[in-house]
C-alpha cells in the first residue's frame, strides 16, 4: 500500500483543504494508537468504541481550525484527553475526583499489586495482554494517561504536558511512576 | 506511521514497552473504521450532492413573482374599473327616488312619468268591486304611482297609468316646465275614462276596469285619444306664445314620436 510521505501536520492540512486521501492516510496513523489508549484508560471495549468515534468526530468537525501550531498527534490526544474528562465528569465523578487529587508521591509500594498477578502459572502467553490491562487499570488515571501517550501516541514530555495542559516536570514525574508501578506488577514478566 | 519514541532516555524501559506491544490486541472494527471514514468524506463532499432540484430552489423567487403580478394586475383593473362605491353605499331607490329620477332628466318632457314608469310595480289582485273602489285601493296600496307614457305609442297607451299625487309635488319642486306638463296631464287624466283613471301599477285592475261590462264606467269618463292630442297641441301652442320655442319645439317632436301618423295643424307645421 502506497504510504503518504506527508507528515501529519501537512496531511490534516490537506483535509483541511477537502482532500479526503489525506484523511485516508492520516487515519490508519492513529487508529490503533488512539483505540488503545482509550481501551486502556476506560476499561470497557463498547464505551472505547464511543468515545473512539466521537473523538474522530470532533478532529473532523475542527478542520476548519485546525493549526499546526503542535504536532497532530499532540492536538489529537488533547481532544481525547478532554474528552475522557468530559466522560468521567458525567458518568464517573469519583474518578475525577482520583484524577484530580492525585499526588504525585505515592509510594509504590503502597501500591497493591493485584492478587491475580502472583501466580506463575497465570504468566500464559494468552493471558498477557490481561496482565497488562489489569496493571494498566490499577494505574492512577495521571500516570496511565502518561504512560499511555508517550506510549501510544510517541509523544515527548512537552508534547504530553501541552496535551494535559500540565507542566513537563509534571508529566515526567506520572510517567515515572507509572513505568516503576509497571515495572513492579510485571515483574514476572519482563 | 510514526513510531512511538520513548518520551525520554532515562525514562525509557524497552522491555516494558516491547511486553506492552506484545499484549496490545486492541483494534477498532471495521465497521467503526467505515464510519469514521464515511463521516470524514460526508465533511468534504461537495455541496452537489446537497442541492435542490431546480423547482425547489427556484419556488421562492416564483412564489414571489407571482404575488408580485397577481397585485399588479389586480391594482391596474381596480384603476381601470373603479367600483361604483355610490351604489354600493346607497340604498335601493325608495318610492319617492322616482322623482329625483325625473329631476335628473327634465330634457325629456314626459320625464317625470317616465321615472314613474320604471318604479317596481306590485301585483294587485284583480278586483271583485266596482272599478272605483279598486282605483282607490290600488292607489293606496301603491306608493308610487305611474305617469303617462306619452312616449309610447297610442297602441301602448292602454299600459300607460297617471302620476299619483305623492310624486306629482316632487315633479313640482323640479322645473316649471314639468310641473306644467304633469298638471296637464293630471288634469286630463282626472276626467278622461275609467280605463285611463286606471290606478298606478294596477294593470290587472286596468284589466278588471275594462273587461266586464257591469264594471265599465260611464261612456262619458272615457276620455277619448283625440281630446288628449288636441290638449297636447294645445300646450305646443301655448309654450310659443309664452315665447318658450325651444321647449314647444322639444314638445312637438315628442308630440310626432308620440303619434307619429296624426296630421299636425298648419300652425304646428
Amino acid at each position: 500500500m502506497y504510504a503518504d510521505p506527508r507528515t501529519d501536520e501537512g496531511l490534516m492540512l490537506a483535509y483541511q483543504a477537502g482532500e479526503m486521501a489525506a484523511f485516508e492516510a492520516l487515519y490508519p496513523r492513529y487508529r490503533i494508537r488512539l483505540y488503545r489508549y482509550l481501551v486502556h484508560q476506560c476499561g470497557d471495549a463498547g464505551l472505547a468504541e464511543e468515545l473512539y468515534q466521537d473523538i474522530w468526530l470532533r478532529v473532523i468537525n475542527a478542520r476548519a481550525d485546525y493549526a499546526p501550531l503542535a504536532k497532530f498527534s499532540t492536538w489529537l490526544f488533547r481532544i481525547a484527553h478532554h474528552r475522557l474528562i468530559d466522560h468521567y465528569r458525567r458518568h464517573a465523578r469519583d474518578k475525577v475526583v482520583r484524577w484530580e487529587d492525585c499526588g504525585e508521591d505515592n509510594a509504590i509500594d503502597d501500591f497493591p499489586a493485584p492478587a491475580e498477578l502472583t501466580p506463575p502459572a497465570q504468566l500464559e502467553r494468552l493471558q498477557l495482554s490481561a496482565r497488562i490491562g489489569a496493571a494498566l487499570a490499577e494505574l492512577p488515571e495521571p500516570q496511565r494517561e502518561v504512560f499511555l501517550m508517550a506510549e501510544e501516541g510517541g509523544m515527548t514530555l512537552e508534547e504530553i504536558a501541552s496535551a494535559t495542559g500540565t507542566g513537563r516536570e509534571t508529566v515526567k514525574s506520572r510517567l515515572r511512576y507509572a513505568m516503576s508501578k509497571l515495572r513492579h506488577s510485571l515483574k514476572d514478566l519482563l | 506511521m510514526t513510531n512511538p519514541q520513548p518520551p525520554s532516555r532515562e525514562l525509557a524501559d524497552p522491555a516494558l514497552s516491547r511486553l506492552y506491544r506484545d499484549a496490545a490486541a486492541d483494534v477498532p472494527s471495521p465497521s467503526l473504521d467505515a464510519a469514521i471514514l464515511a463521516a470524514a468524506r460526508a465533511a468534504v463532499a461537495p455541496r452537489a450532492a446537497e442541492k435542490k432540484p431546480w423547482w425547489q430552489r427556484l419556488s421562492l423567487p416564483v412564489s414571489i413573482a407571482a404575488t408580485v403580478l397577481m397585485t399588479v394586475t389586480l391594482s391596474l383593473t381596480m384603476q381601470q374599473n373603479p367600483p361604483d362605491v355610490a351604489d354600493i353605499a346607497a340604498p335601493r331607490p325608495s318610492p319617492a327616488s322616482p322623482a329625483e329620477k325625473a329631476k335628473a332628466a327634465p330634457a325629456e318632457p314626459p320625464a317625470a312619468a317616465k321615472a314613474m314608469r320604471e318604479a317596481p310595480v306590485p301585483v294587485v289582485q284583480p278586483p271583485a268591486a266596482p272599478v272605483l273602489h279598486t282605483e282607490k285601493k290600488a292607489r293606496s296600496a301603491a306608493p308610487v304611482p305611474q305617469a303617462r307614457d306619452t312616449s309610447s305609442s297610442p297602441a301602448q297607451e292602454s299600459r300607460v297609468v297617471a302620476p299619483s299625487p305623492a310624486a306629482l309635488p316632487a315633479v313640482k319642486e323640479g322645473k316649471g316646465e314639468m310641473f306644467e306638463n304633469a298638471k296637464k296631464l293630471e288634469s286630463l287624466e282626472s276626467g278622461a275614462s275609467a280605463d285611463r283613471a286606471v290606478p298606478a301599477r294596477g294593470r290587472a285592475a286596468k284589466e278588471a276596469a275594462a273587461a266586464p261590462a257591469a264594471l265599465v264606467p260611464p261612456a262619458g269618463a272615457v276620455a277619448p285619444q283625440a281630446q288628449r292630442e288636441t290638449a297636447w297641441l294645445e300646450e305646443i301652442r301655448a309654450l310659443r306664445r309664452q315665447g318658450q320655442h325651444e321647449a314647444a319645439a322639444r314638445r312637438l317632436i315628442e308630440f310626432r314620436n308620440a303619434y307619429p301618423d296624426y296630421p299636425l295643424p298648419d300652425d304646428l307645421k
